[in-house]
């Protein structure tokens, strides 16, 4: 059973009271909610993670505090390192500003922010996130003491350590904290795909289709790859060096010489008689397509595609790409994410 | 061969060379260092008879096109290389292509036929971006305990044209692949150096100034190349002839 204390200047129904009572899971989670401590330092101890309020500073039984859920965070994570906080708000307030939004979410003092829509409209959702969490936070202090091979034990990566080594890895000679640690894994390590794969992008690495990965045969034959480390939130992840060694394991079997994405469908046949379909590119309609389109989340060629910036992912990870079919089409893609050699080809798309 | 060391050289190749290769080249280099792994495991459990890796002609390591000669030449490097209990490869097969899709030899007026024309701007055709090969080398080892040739046939040896593939509408004429000129053993870090010494001068320049490259240059020369020279200095200084001794296989030479 985990407990959470909801901080919040409103207990109305309205408000608190409601996302309390559809957070709520009896004997699997139990959310309390709590007025914010008069004095920061007094918040209420004991409890295996925080929901706190952005805005905390409304009146509420005569009194109201001056500080705000994420100034309550920093006094928290000060004193529990080991206990995660979960900064929830509404769309609209962190959105007034966008370096607000970046800040709140990049805040260390901040493991997660939750919108109100969020847990109203989908509790099971944000309790499961809150859950993995608590989990992952749980599993990180007990071994809070021991150096930084403990962490790649609990992670089962200790085969990959060179890899993550130039993984951004937040440790200094062997000394490191659980929420950056927490951070890493999740905003790291299972956010970009490279060192490990979603389903969406081994599929493709594959050369076969998302639903063919799905299927129960793939899934058990690529099962040995699979992430048991924290924070997976119920997502699977699969280990990408280990997941081409059994493809190519496999290939070497039936001697197929080609690229894991050009023949593992074959080897797959030649060994199970079980026929998968292949990833489809966006942009051509032919097989195989081994990238994912980082915009459409689809999967495209190399060659119909180009490099993508989005965002600040170590050299070792996968270079984001987007196809041609979103440069064309979707309104999400954005120009100034691209390089200056792709950029004449992206004007002359447009034209 | 340390396994390895075999497969991080794949891996630093990719990282070495990084602004020389083309965008799929860390995948090609990933692909072919976790067959490597694989094989070694298989090799190690007595499943098959050697361990090694291949990138194959369809899907070769490419690089970028190179502003050397004026014709935009794009290289590519295709191989198989594989090891059983010693340093040196048992089997070395590897090919240097060099592609070029520049209209003042992509289609000779005049020497080149109707096919050649129609292969070139048949958008179905093997490789995406077209051209084709004006040149061709192949490293090779002979096994000579796997029957000897007719022909002149150095152990270690390189040859213009070799097997080439129909879509590559090479310049060389097809099965003419003499002579066989003696050359010293190669892999794929040798090669990738041969490929940016010729065609990226500049930054060739700069990739040899770093440290872990050298290191695994070092590596490389020695395991390949000192013996090799060893021998050779040892023929000629014996007055024997170099090119005769270098067709005989291992075992003839201590007869």
């Amino acid at each position: 059973m985990k407990r959470v204390a909801y901080i919040d200047d409103e207990k109305d129904e309205r408000t608190a009271s409601r996302l309390v009572r559809k957070l709520n899971h009896p004997g699997e989670f139990e959310c309390v909610a709590i007025y914010p401590p008069s004095e920061i330092s007094e918040f209420p101890p004991g409890y295996d993670a925080y929901l706190l309020d952005l805005d905390l500073t409304a009146q509420f039984e005569g009194q109201h505090v001056s500080y705000h859920g994420s100034t309550l965070a920093a006094e928290i994570r000060l004193r529990y390192q080991t206990c995660p906080l979960i900064l929830v708000t509404r769309d609209t307030v962190i959105n007034r500003s966008s370096w607000w939004k970046q800040m709140l979410q990049t805040s260390i003092d901040v493991d997660l922010v939750l919108f109100k829509e969020q847990i109203n409209d989908r509790p099971d959702e944000a309790r499961a996130k809150i859950l993995s969490l608590i989990d992952g936070f749980q599993a990180l202090e007990s071994i809070q003491d021991a150096g930084w091979g403990k962490v790649l034990e609990l992670l089962g990566a200790e085969e990959y350590a060179a890899d993550l080594r130039v993984a951004n890895q937040p440790v200094i000679g062997n000394n490191w904290n659980i929420p950056q640690v927490a951070r890493w894994i999740r905003e790291v390590l299972l956010c970009f795909p490279g060192i490990l794969y979603d389903e969406r992008y081994a599929a493709a690495r594959l050369g076969i289709d998302l639903s063919a990965f799905q299927t129960q045969p793939v899934f058990d034959f690529f099962a040995p790859a699979l992430y048991h480390g924290p924070f997976n939130e119920n997502n699977n992840y699969w280990w990408c060096k280990k997941l081409l060694g059994l493809a190519n394991r496999l290939m070497l079997s039936h001697d197929l010489k080609r690229t894991v994405a050009d023949h593992f469908i074959d080897a797959f046949r030649i060994e199970t008689g079980i026929e998968l379909s292949p990833s489809v590119c966006i942009w051509d309609r032919t097989s195989p397509a081994d990238r994912v389109c980082y915009v459409l989340k689809s999967p495209v060629k190399l060659e119909n595609s180009i490099p993508y910036y989005p965002d600040n992912r170590p050299a070792i990870m996968d270079e984001a790409r987007v196809s041609f079919t979103a440069i064309r089409t979707s309104p999400d893609f954005d120009k100034t994410l691209v390089d200056e050699n792709s950029l004449e080809l992206v004007m002359e798309m447009w034209d | 061969m340390n396994v390895k060391r075999a497969e991080n050289t794949l891996l630093q190749i990719g990282k070495f060379y990084k602004d020389l290769l083309d965008d799929s080249a860390e995948w090609i280099l990933q692909e072919a260092a976790s067959r490597l792994i694989e094989s070694h495991d298989l090799f190690k459990a007595g499943h098959i008879p050697q361990w090694g890796y291949e990138i194959t002609d369809e899907r070769p390591l490419r690089f970028r096109p190179s502003p050397i000669g004026g014709y935009l030449p794009e290289v590519d490097i295709y191989c198989s290389i594989k090891w059983t209990d010693s340093d040196l490869p048992v089997e070395q097969d590897i090919k240097i292509r060099v592609w070029s899709n520049h209209h003042l030899i992509v289609f000779r007026e005049g020497i080149d036929g109707e096919r050649i024309e129609q292969e070139l701007t048949n958008d179905a055709r093997h490789r995406s971006n077209s051209g084709r090969v004006i040149s061709r080398l192949h490293f090779d080892l002979a096994r000579h305990d796997q029957g000897r040739s007719e022909q002149f046939h150095p152990r270690y040896h390189l040859q213009v044209g070799g097997n080439q593939r129909e879509y590559e509408l090479c310049w060389h004429p097809k099965g003419f692949d003499i002579p066989r000129i003696p050359f010293q053993p190669m892999e794929l870090f040798l090669t990738c150096q041969l490929v940016a010494a010729n065609f990226f001068v500049t930054e060739y320049e700069s990739i040899k100034r770093d440290g872990v490259w050298r290191g695994y240059l070092r590596h490389y020369q020695n395991v390949f190349w000192l013996e090799y020279y060893k021998e050779c200095l040892k023929i000629v200084e014996e007055k024997e002839s170099l090119i005769d001794h270098l067709c005989q296989s291992p075992d003839s030479e201590s007869d």
